[in-house]
């Protein structure tokens, strides 16, 4: 089985040992190391769902926790089947069996798609399945249909054989997020001997770092990570909990973090082993360093298949290996977007456009970019895409920021790729548990957490 | 889950362990018999339900089983202070800020 956007790089993949696993029936391959995400487009699967009224296509977006689309249902007996499980979470195991939740009678060719294109003009907000239910004989004979084309995923209809353990824990510090902010808090803390328990979702720490080529204490940004990581496991006082996301912030710094201590691993009957494990801390202080999600941009038909965000692009070519295409085109209205680019690039031959918004922007990473050969389009804006199944083409037009307006007649950029960035949006969610809302800093251009209380410290990154 | 002091116990537990037993320093009529039905209504069922600040009292129900007052902002649910039954809170100006 070839893994057609496989590319030679991916610092978070083991290449000499491949797994096999099931997409929809299909049989296919990828590394350990990898996300289903991540496997998937490296074997060029482009659609991964169809979105809930019109059945549009919908493909992969992100490479984290923010994914929208790809939601999968997970397991290969009636015991295991783990529903709406985001294929960006879910690391590869040898024998996994996955398969999309909608799309009838295939994922490929589904009947929603037809009505949404034909009858999207009669109901512009879709089909009501509230409709059908006022009269009780067309209502039995109706549901079976209706849910078919409503689920997300099926409850399995066996029970669970796994275990789940829940534990009390104590700390004088927990720091949530283990990327730069939250190691360079626990290596600050670690010398006073406080307890400190740092935890973060993914199975390696070092958040964007881990895609960086940056530098840090006059060293790669990886090694400093991996050294940091060496130094905290050393130490006694403190715990790294990696695979372990902070699901609630309560009262008095109460916080529930649930470790999936055997997620990644194919689904047996345990020794007495937990699959999931339920951390339920108090802390004396906590430190929430939970980073930044990307923004897309909005364009018409920014939904098809092939339109993703640039900081993903980033992470799958050089954490996984992986290029989802050929030619690139990334729309962006600030400098990030310009390093998915220079990385497209770097990472092989094909092309690499940037559509930047802002008129003359001055930047290192600009120029870099040119010199590096990515065709840079400034002061204009992708406007539409060219495509339904998969993106063809970029439709890009001039666009005037001052006036708000766009200039002049459309062109179209071939592309397979369209990346967007507009901007980072730091992570609110644990800050705003306990009511606080979050307000919104103009330097930043984004809403950040309200100081909760004295005893939790906030860090952007 | 807050976490109270007890001033009895003189240990900080866990809120499961108390139970709420509303506002705290409600004087009661001294002769209920003789007072107005709206002095007697407003003493039964009117409180103060501020937003911030707030004396109430808590009964230790998995401890000492007593009560006790607690002075907590509702807001942020932050804990200020709690005193045994008869005193008066530590009247304290950064406090009240």
């Amino acid at each position: 089985m070839k893994q057609v956007n496989r590319i030679a790089e991916g610092r978070l993949i083991d290449r000499d040992v491949p797994i096999t696993f099931t997409f929809n029936g299909r049989t296919l391959q990828g590394f350990r190391g990898d996300t289903l995400a991540s496997a998937l487009l490296a074997n060029g699967v482009k659609i991964v769902g169809r979105s809930f009224k019109y059945g549009r296509p919908r493909g992969i977006i992100a490479a984290g926790v923010e994914e929208p689309n790809a939601i999968l249902q997970v397991g290969a007996t009636p015991s295991t089947q783990v529903p709406n499980v985001r294929a960006t979470e879910q690391a590869l195991y040898e024998g996994l069996v996955c398969r999309t939740t909608n799309g009838w009678p295939s994922l490929e060719w589904d009947a929603m798609a037809m009505v949404g294109k034909l009858a999207g003009k009669m109901m512009p907000p879709g089909f009501y399945y509230k409709t059908m239910m006022y009269s009780q004989p067309v209502w039995h004979a109706a549901e079976r249909v209706i849910r078919k084309m409503a689920g997300l995923g099926f409850a399995p209809t066996e029970p669970d054989p796994e275990i789940y353990d829940k534990i009390n824990r104590h700390c004088d510090l927990l720091i949530i997020g283990a990327g730069p902010a939250g190691l360079a808090a626990a290596l600050t803390a670690q010398p006073s001997g406080a307890r400190i328990i740092i935890v973060d979702e993914n199975p390696t720490p070092g958040g964007w770092l881990r895609f960086s080529d940056d530098q840090v204490d006059d060293a790669p940004a990886r090694v400093w990570v991996q050294a940091t990581l060496h130094a905290l496991r050393a130490a006694a006082n403190v715990e790294v909990l990696l695979r372990s996301t902070a699901t609630g912030f309560h009262d008095g710094n109460f916080v529930t973090v649930v470790e999936r201590c055997r997620d990644h691993l194919a689904p047996t009957v345990t020794q007495g082993l937990a699959r999931q494990r339920m951390h339920r801390i108090r802390a004396r202080e906590v430190v929430l360093a939970s980073g930044a999600h990307e923004r897309p941009l909005v364009y018409a038909n920014n939904d098809v298949p092939g339109c993703m965000l640039a900081g993903a692009v980033s992470v799958y070519l050089k954490g996984y290996g992986v290029r989802p295409g050929n030619a690139l085109v990334v729309a962006t209205n600030n400098d990030a977007g310009y390093q998915a680019a220079i990385d497209w690039l770097a990472a092989g031959t094909g092309s690499a456009t940037v559509v930047d918004a802002r008129a003359a922007p001055t930047s290192s990473l600009v120029t870099r970019a040119e010199s590096a050969g990515v065709v840079v389009i400034q002061g204009a804006v992708v406007v539409d895409v060219v495509g339904g199944a998969s993106v063809k083409a970029a439709v890009v037009c001039d666009f005037d920021a001052q006036a708000d307006a766009r200039l002049g007649p459309v062109r179209k950029l071939a592309a397979d790729v369209i990346a967007s960035s507009g901007g980072y949006s730091p992570v609110v969610h644990l800050s705003a548990h306990l009511g606080h809302r979050p307000v919104w800093r103009e330097d930043v251009c984004g809403f950040v957490p309200n100081p909760i209380t004295s005893d939790c410290c906030l860090l952007a990154l | 889950m807050l976490r109270i002091h007890c001033p009895y116990c003189q240990e900080l537990r866990d809120e499961p362990e108390f139970h709420y037993s509303g506002e705290a320093h409600l004087a009661r009529p001294e002769d209920p018999a003789s007072c107005s039905d709206a002095a007697w209504g407003a003493y039964l069922y009117f409180r103060r339900n501020p937003r911030g600040r707030h004396h109430e009292m808590w009964y230790h129900a998995a401890g000492c089983r007593r009560f006790f007052n607690v002075v907590r902002d509702t807001v942020t649910y932050d804990i200020e202070q709690t005193y045994a039954m008869g005193a008066q809170p530590v009247k304290d100006e950064a406090l009240l800020q």
